[in-house]
């Protein structure tokens, strides 16, 4: 019995394979399971966001408040301090803890030098650095932003840290890039982020000044008709903004942490009619990231050392993660203002999450039905089982479990003189400091289209006392949600504008085809 | 027979140099490479050479040459000429057709876009030439042109992608960038911005014949290995003089599915399904932008795209968020 020669190349291959499967193991960043899905439409579409319960998000740690001020026989922090522009009706107590806080969460590191020039003889009051100009001018940003936002940033507001996170520099900003030109050798240039860890994060930074400033590109790149040239098109829509566009929203997308699913039914984007409300306020919140890069971050350009400007010199500016980073809700909602409402607000209160609670539970009302039947009694809309979970996530439901009323204002919302319990009184901000900037008007304004702006074959806004919510859809959509109808029909059975939702007719199933048989042998 | 039962190849043809048919009076004479190779019999015939370049391969060789000349150097250039940085880039680096202001002006400045005109040219001019061979050669075997024209789908939706619909849009700006990441955010940018791919029904039948040859594909390959053992792998013969090959690999897709296709129709299937995946694709392309909109809104119109029911509370649209694109 003659022993057969050992064959070893399949060893060889075997242990190479055993090799590539260990490095394949190994070496990648896996995510494990469990991984936790939320599905937020209706059934059976995929339209579903994904977690991971282990993931730590970066600079996630919540810094814990001060502790409240005494602020008993505590004067005015104008009476004690010099050149005091914005905060200078505070108590010097409140206002000693909250340049503490600022400190602890912007320059934790350098501490008050950071931003005041102790050596200089005004000591405190001077604004030699260019730090101190720039922080002043965030705490009027952050003040605007918790007072006449309440749509985006309601109800935890910002502070300096929800940006900050820490650091001196907001870690997630972006700067202008520049654009194609004939001078260049390629293309475009696309600063990719090569370390990015996820493939969204790769995409460069070239269109955010396209979206994120106010004079801004239209986003409405899709077209509401089917076949080319019924809706009129003047001209193409360029290929290249809609990939402008489509890395913009990966931005979006990136910041929060989720999924195009979050906010629209993928399968018709543009759709309103199949968004989550979460669209809604993300709407708002690109337009507040508009009005601070351009009101507040941009005009400081001349403050800005070059060292903390970008290749065009234009200071870092915000976009959607600059607060969120990664999180849905920055923090998580964690309400770090509520113990600073003195000084990070205009009026001392709270962001009002009425209108989001109105948007979440269901109990904002369109103002103008386009259907035929827009002045018979409606039914009350009803928040949709499926909603409650992702209700439960965002904002809280009002103490009777019923939400609250959203009443549409003309203008932002004002600040009103009141008492705020708890340790502090507001007080209301000076009218000799620094103005903010002008409140957002026209389109950008945060509520509001009056009637006259609807369309011309849209009766009026019914005025029987339940004067409307915020705008009215205006040419020719259906109410965002169809309203139960008391015949069986779809819904989105708007006048010309079913576009958006159901086919007219669904045809009968025909069963087999007829006259096709096939031969047996 | 027996070693065909395997399901990867244990088998090493090897016999006489085979010199090939002899050339017709037109071709140019052939490159006479004669060797064996052990690892080339691993996967199929060990035999090298001769090979035949012809006019046609040399200067479609030299045209897909300049091509990747121009496209890799172009990348390499927006990286500053770092090796490192090129090759660690690489997936996502770039070269963008003219912006949308040049329309189809084809005299655009290099550094704008002329670059991807010149090598597109030069791509498309060397892909042709392969095809001039691969008829040519087809003819000079005295074999079918079938490889031709099926490779000739491929082409048309190539150029429907790149010539054909930028010239029907106007610019040269709605082509496909040379680039790996770049090419896939074009397609999920178009799609988006035609309203939704996924609706246009050519795109639906372009996949069912992708996915279907792929199917075919498997079904037949398996089909022939499974018979081999019967002299199924000689199926040209087979597809005249049924042999029992044949017909227990017929019986055997008659019993599981009712019906089967013939030695010969099996070939023809996979080629129609091969050459409509391309061919369908490229309607698809050629009919967004230039007929149709939107293509969500056109499954809407067409009762294709299902109503599904609302499940958000009602909440009131942004005024400037309504209205279309452009008005």
């Amino acid at each position: 019995m003659s022993a057969k020669p050992i064959r070893y190349s399949p060893i060889v291959v075997g242990v190479i394979a055993a090799a590539l499967v260990l490095v394949g193991l190994s070496v990648p960043p896996w995510v494990f399971p469990p991984i936790q899905s939320q599905e937020t439409g209706p059934a059976a579409i995929e339209m579903v966001q994904f977690k991971d319960p282990d993931r730590q998000l970066p600079y996630s740690l919540k810094p814990k408040p001060l502790e409240p001020a005494d602020n008993a026989g505590s004067p005015k922090a104008s009476e004690v301090y010099k050149n005091v522009k914005v905060l200078g009706n505070l108590t010097d107590a409140e206002f000693t803890r909250l340049m503490l806080a600022i400190t602890e969460w912007v320059a934790p590191k350098q501490g008050c030098e950071y931003c005041h020039d102790l050596s200089s003889d005004e000591g405190f009051a001077s604004d030699a650095r260019y730090t101190k100009v720039v922080a002043r001018r965030m705490l009027q940003m952050v003040r605007h932003i918790n007072s006449k936002w309440p749509q985006h940033v309601a109800p935890s507001g910002v502070t300096c840290y929800t940006c900050h996170r820490g650091q001196n520099v907001p870690p997630w900003t972006w700067y202008e890039q520049n654009h194609a030109g004939d001078d260049q050798f390629m293309g475009k240039p696309r600063p990719w982020h090569l370390k990015a860890k996820t493939i969204r994060q790769f995409f460069p930074d070239v269109p955010y000044d396209k979206y994120l400033m106010e004079q801004h590109a239209s986003a409405r790149i899709q077209s509401t008709t089917p076949l080319v040239g019924e809706g009129g098109r003047p001209g193409v829509v360029e290929e290249q903004d809609a990939e402008d566009l489509y890395l913009f929203m990966m931005q979006t997308a990136n910041s929060l942490g989720v999924n195009c699913t979050y906010c629209h039914n993928s399968r018709a984007f543009r759709d309103w009619s199949q968004s989550t409300p979460y669209r809604w306020i993300a709407y708002w919140g690109i337009r507040m990231a508009r009005d601070i890069n351009s009101n507040y971050i941009e005009p400081l350009k001349t403050v800005f050392p070059a060292v903390r400007k970008g290749p065009l010199g234009d200071p870092a500016k915000a976009h959607c993660g600059t607060c969120h980073l990664g999180n849905n809700k920055p923090l998580g909602g964690y309400k770090l203002l509520d113990h600073y409402l003195v000084g990070l607000t205009e009026d001392g209160k709270a962001p009002d999450p009425g209108p989001k609670e109105a948007i979440l539970l269901g109990n904002a009302k369109p103002t103008a039905e386009t259907g035929p039947d827009q002045n018979a009694l409606q039914p009350k809309p009803v928040a949709a089982p499926v909603s409650k979970d992702a209700i439960g996530q965002s904002v809280a439901p009002g103490e009777n479990g019923q939400g609250t009323t959203y009443k549409s204002e003309e203008k932002p919302t004002q600040g009103e003189s009141g008492t705020l319990g708890g340790t502090v009184a507001p007080v209301p901000q000076d009218k000799n400091t620094m103005a903010p900037s002008p409140p957002p008007t026209g389109e950008e304004a945060p509520q509001g289209s009056s009637p006259d702006e609807m369309s011309p074959n849209s009766p009026p806004a019914p005025t029987n006392g339940t004067r409307g919510t915020a705008d009215a859809p205006s040419t020719g959509i259906p109410p965002s949600n169809p309203l139960p109808k008391p015949k069986g029909e779809t819904g989105g059975a708007g006048s010309g504008a079913s576009t958006g939702s159901a086919p007219q007719s669904i045809p009968a199933p025909k069963g087999p085809a007829q006259g096709t048989t096939t031969r047996y042998n | 027979m027996a070693t065909y039962a395997s399901i990867y190849n244990r088998i090493q043809v090897r016999g006489p140099f085979d010199p090939g048919v002899p050339l017709k009076s037109s071709s140019d004479p052939r490159i006479q490479a004669k060797s064996f190779s052990y690892w080339l019999g691993k996967i199929g015939d060990p035999q090298l050479g001769p090979l035949y370049l012809g006019w046609s391969g040399v200067a479609s060789l030299a045209c897909g040459f300049i091509a990747i000349e121009i496209i890799g150097l172009n990348m390499w250039a927006s990286v500053g000429w770092d090796p490192y940085a090129f090759i660690r880039n690489l997936p996502f680096l770039t070269l963008d057709p003219p912006p949308a202001k040049y329309g189809l002006n084809p005299l655009v400045p290099l550094g704008d876009g002329g670059w991807w005109i010149l090598a597109g040219f030069f791509l498309t001019t060397s892909i042709l030439l392969w095809w001039v061979r691969s008829y040519t050669r087809a003819r000079a075997l005295g074999l079918g042109t079938h490889t031709s024209w099926a490779f000739a789908s491929a082409i048309f939706l190539y150029l429907s992608l790149g010539l054909f619909r930028p010239i029907l849009m106007g610019s040269w700006s709605e082509a496909v960038p040379f680039g790996i990441i770049t090419h896939l955010n074009w397609t999920a940018s178009v799609s988006v911005l035609y309203g939704n791919w996924y609706y246009n029904p050519f795109h639906m039948l372009s996949i069912t014949f992708l996915y279907g040859s792929t199917m075919l594909f498997a079904m037949h390959g398996a089909t022939i290995l499974a018979v081999s053992r019967f002299g199924g792998e000689r199926e040209a013969e087979e597809i005249v003089d049924r042999g029992t090959a044949a017909e227990r690999a017929a019986l055997f897709w008659r019993w599981t599915m009712g019906f089967n296709a013939t030695f010969e129709s099996i070939h023809r299937w996979a080629w129609w399904f091969a050459v409509l995946t391309t061919f369908c694709g490229a309607i698809g392309v050629l009919l967004t932008g230039t007929v149709v909109d939107n293509w969500y809104l056109w499954g809407v119109k067409h009762g294709i795209a299902p109503h599904y029911p609302s499940v958000y509370p009602a909440f009131p649209v942004p005024h400037e968020a309504v209205g279309s694109a452009m008005q």
